[in-house]
């Protein structure tokens, strides 16, 4: 599960190789509308969601398999 | 003032590193490979600028996560969810867009560029240690955290027995054992920011990736990549080698198996 959550966020790195992943349309569209804060703010917030639902996800996971009268 | 100051320290350091790669390039010039050869200098650089960043990131983000530790476990209570939120949203986001967010992001703002703080802002370097240290800082946290939470409950219970505050408890007793359970998860997190720090690259930093894409630029041989990821590998051993020197004069002794066989007997 932490392999991917760390893999997740290294999609983010194609960035810099020119794939057009999230990152990249953001820093695209961050310097056309001249506003590159907002656009990498609003991209750090959609990774932050994929990791939070993945994270939910995990939980839930968790909570199915474990046993009675354990906690954690 | 601060600048001319900054220009100097910069001035300083990299004379001293292109100092080293002089004395260090000129014997092994003809062992390297002839795309290498010429650029050895900047690699010598490079290397030298990767491993002042990440040892520096490391130690300030060690800082910050033993003080952001000690307020979770003895702090007022509402200094704990901010703390949280901290650490969940730099692990949560990936480390470019934090790079990226402070060094192309912050400059749109015209109070940030009249500010005092533009003199770092701008500079790629205080940039990239910034965000090293604060997201590295994050993952320490966790770490510290985590070890401290799965000591065995009989430390803090014996602690108690003895009348311990709890602030001489967590500072004499939890924390000490923690360091010693999250050592070698502290060291992974060290490896993992240096390979980490070859994305400072991408803000402007001649670190020892971004020297190797220049000089890639220049040959298009891929031996320059090659080179560059054997050094990573050498900084990866000094890295290593110092947190198992650490490990082993850093630490307050511990009773020995000597010491235990002898109140046995």
């Amino acid at each position: 599960m932490n392999l991917w959550l760390v893999l997740l966020k290294d999609t983010s790195l194609v960035a810099v190789i020119a794939f057009d992943e999230l990152l990249r349309t953001a820093k695209v569209a961050g310097e056309t509308e001249r506003e590159p804060f907002l656009f990498f703010f609003a991209a750090g917030l959609l990774y932050l969601l994929m990791t939070w639902v993945s994270d939910r996800g995990r939980q839930r996971l968790e909570r199915s398999v474990q046993l009675v009268g354990h906690s954690r | 003032m601060i600048e001319s100051w900054l220009n100097t320290a910069h001035f300083w350091f990299k004379g001293w590193h292109f100092a080293v790669g002089d004395a260090l390039c000129g014997p092994i010039q003809g062992t390297l490979p002839a795309s290498i050869a010429p650029h050895c200098p900047r690699f010598v650089d490079g290397f030298f600028t990767t491993l002042e960043l990440v040892l520096l990131a490391l130690v300030l983000a060690f800082l910050i996560a033993r003080q952001l530790t000690a307020w979770l476990e003895l702090g007022p209570h509402w200094c704990k969810a901010p703390i949280r939120a901290y650490v969940y949203v730099f692990q949560g986001t990936p480390l470019l867009i934090q790079l990226w967010l402070v060094y192309y992001g912050l400059a749109q703002f015209e109070t940030v560029r009249d500010s005092g703080l533009w003199v770092f802002l701008s500079s790629g370097w205080w940039v990239g240690l910034l965000v090293l240290t604060l997201n590295s800082a994050a993952y320490q946290t966790n770490i510290l955290q985590g070890a401290v939470a799965n000591l065995p409950s009989g430390q803090s219970e014996g602690a108690d027995s003895l009348g311990l505050t709890r602030r001489l408890k967590y500072r004499k007793i939890l924390f000490p054992q923690a360091m010693r359970a999250a050592w070698p998860a502290l060291g992974n997190e060290g490896i993992l920011l240096l390979k980490a720090s070859a994305l400072v690259s991408t803000i402007t930093v001649y670190d020892l990736m971004g020297h190797a894409r220049t000089v890639f630029s220049r040959s298009y041989d891929l031996w320059v990549y090659g080179g560059a990821a054997v050094l990573y590998i050498v900084l990866t051993a000094l890295i290593t080698a110092l947190l198992w020197a650490i490990r082993r004069h850093g630490f307050a002794p511990l009773p020995t198996d000597e010491w235990f066989s002898a109140i046995r007997r």
